[in-house]
């Protein structure tokens, strides 16, 4: 466990306060983040918590299990664009089947998400500057069809961020959600036969990234790895970063190849 | 938020930590049984507190207690009924003995936002709930699922945080084995437990809805207002009436 241990560093009083600090606004900055996201208010998390200096917002990403979306306008299409397109599908799908009856309706009519955010590991880089973070995102889909019922899931992820600090404070840079699988409620999961069928209701979720690229296959689950928890950093390092030109997303069997 | 001095953030570190064990201890009382006890030993003595629920607010210190009380008395009620229908296991111990037997409810919280304001006299927090609860009903233990939230406004008394309005909020709380949106599944009533029909929680003193769990053509709907940095309690908003 060599590679999990803290570098050695020298602290004032006031530096490691300071410090410990930062941990702290880190949890409730990704906190925040996953209950705006769960809301559906993607554009004011992005506003308020995503990185905003050109120098960051230029290759800002976040990554789904089938690509990267690159570039803050991209991340705001995918977490604002396309959540909005499913919350209207959803209603005009209710409208089509019941003529007149939700005429008017707001869009998220029918829908429901909570993320969360779980069993965090935080590490801040040495120089201060960079921070990552791995949680669970343990939540819930609801989403109704035009039968009047409705798709309901628990669902299980991992979130691997990291963060940046600009002249604001800490932000999020690059985000990969690595989404496991979905359990429908009320069915018993062992009755589903995901291995044959490549079972994965959360693909409706996943969307048209910028750069189309298979970052996570929850069918073999082969990209969950070692090698991304965070762990004790001296600086950012693009090729170990979770962004699209990292190493996260590359198969165990092509991180060997590296070795 | 202003600057604060090491000596002082130290301070709110320290805060922090025990908001969060507040909620923490509030958790790992619903699981041992020991939610009748959480008015007496968490919020505050003002008269002025609110518990928020689904159904309506419980605005007062009279009702918010009793409804803290109802929760004991309904435990008192699953825990004679039970030991009544298992003599072999259950006979001859006391109500304090079997108080709880069981039942359990898990209420974990988590990815909790926390702010605490300027001035250091209250807080405000809010966190994610995933579990499970499980009641005696006239039919035999029923075990549901949880989702939602708990948002809570807390004042500082003597030095430890004290909940001032508390608002629960679930998203989903439906039987396991349906779909959440699914009716649920009805069962035979269970002739030992035809009391626990004629138990009912006192209603909230101000009857509204408060928030709706998920059906499928339910409206837009959000968890409570996600905390933002305050100075001072009376320019914020509040999670009570």
């Amino acid at each position: 466990m060599e590679k999990f241990r803290e570098y050695k560093r020298e602290f004032t009083d006031e530096e490691m306060v300071l410090h410990a600090w930062d941990k702290e606004m880190i949890q409730n900055l990704i906190s925040r983040f996953v209950l705006h996201w769960g809301n559906g208010d993607a554009d004011k998390a992005i506003a308020d918590l995503w990185v905003k200096e050109p120098e960051h917002t230029a290759d800002a990403s976040f990554g789904t299990n089938t690509g990267f979306f690159v570039g803050i306008d991209e991340v705001s299409r995918h977490l604002v664009d396309e959540r909005i397109a499913w919350e209207e599908k959803t209603l005009q799908a209710l409208q089509a089947a019941n003529p007149g009856k939700y005429d008017g309706a707001e869009a998220g009519l029918g829908t429901s998400i909570m993320h969360s955010c779980t069993t965090p590991l935080l590490f801040i880089s040495v120089d201060d500057k960079y921070a990552r973070y791995l949680c669970y995102d343990l939540g819930m889909t609801g989403q109704a069809k035009a039968d009047g019922k409705a798709d309901c899931y628990f669902e299980f992820s991992l979130l691997l961020i990291e963060l940046v600090r600009e002249a604001e404070g800490w932000k999020i840079w690059h985000l990969v959600e690595q989404h496991d699988f979905s359990i429908e409620s009320g069915r018993n999961y062992n009755d589903v036969n995901t291995f044959i069928e490549g079972y994965d209701p959360a693909a409706r979720f996943y969307g048209e990234p910028t750069v189309a690229k298979e970052v996570y296959d929850n069918q073999y689950g082969w990209e969950y790895l070692f090698h991304d928890m965070p762990r004790p950093f001296k600086t950012y390092d693009e090729d170990e970063g979770y962004g699209p030109k990292g190493k996260v997303g590359r198969k165990f069997y092509e991180r060997l190849e590296m070795l | 938020m202003k600057d604060f001095t090491p000596q002082e953030l130290l301070c709110r570190l320290e805060w922090r930590r025990e908001l969060r064990n507040v909620m923490g201890r509030i958790s790992h009382d619903y699981a041992i049984k020991q939610e009748a006890q959480v008015y007496d030993r968490y919020w505050s003595r003002r008269e002025d507190v609110c518990l928020g629920l689904n159904n309506g607010y419980y605005k007062g210190a009279a009702a918010v207690k009793g409804y803290y009380d109802a929760l004991g008395e309904e435990i008192k009620l699953s825990s004679k009924l039970i030991a009544d229908m298992f003599p072999d296991a259950l006979a001859g111990k006391t109500e304090d003995e079997l108080y709880g037997v069981g039942m359990i409810t898990y209420l974990p919280f988590e990815s909790q936002v926390i702010e605490i304001a300027d001035d250091g006299q209250t807080a405000k927090g809010l966190w994610n709930v995933r579990g499970s609860t499980c009641h005696l009903t006239a039919a035999g233990p029923v075990a549901n699922w949880i989702f939602g939230w708990a948002a809570v406004d807390f004042v500082l008394e003597d030095e430890e945080w004290k909940i001032l309005n508390f608002q629960l909020l679930f998203n989903v709380d439906h039987p396991c084995g349906v779909g959440f949106t699914e009716p649920e599944k009805v069962f035979a009533p269970v002739p030992q437990l035809a009391a626990m029909a004629d138990f009912h929680m006192p209603e909230p003193n101000v009857k509204e809805t408060v928030f709706e769990t998920f059906y499928p053509d339910r409206p837009r709907a959000r968890s409570p207002r996600i905390p933002e940095p305050y100075a001072t309690f009376a320019e914020t908003f509040s999670y009570g009436i």
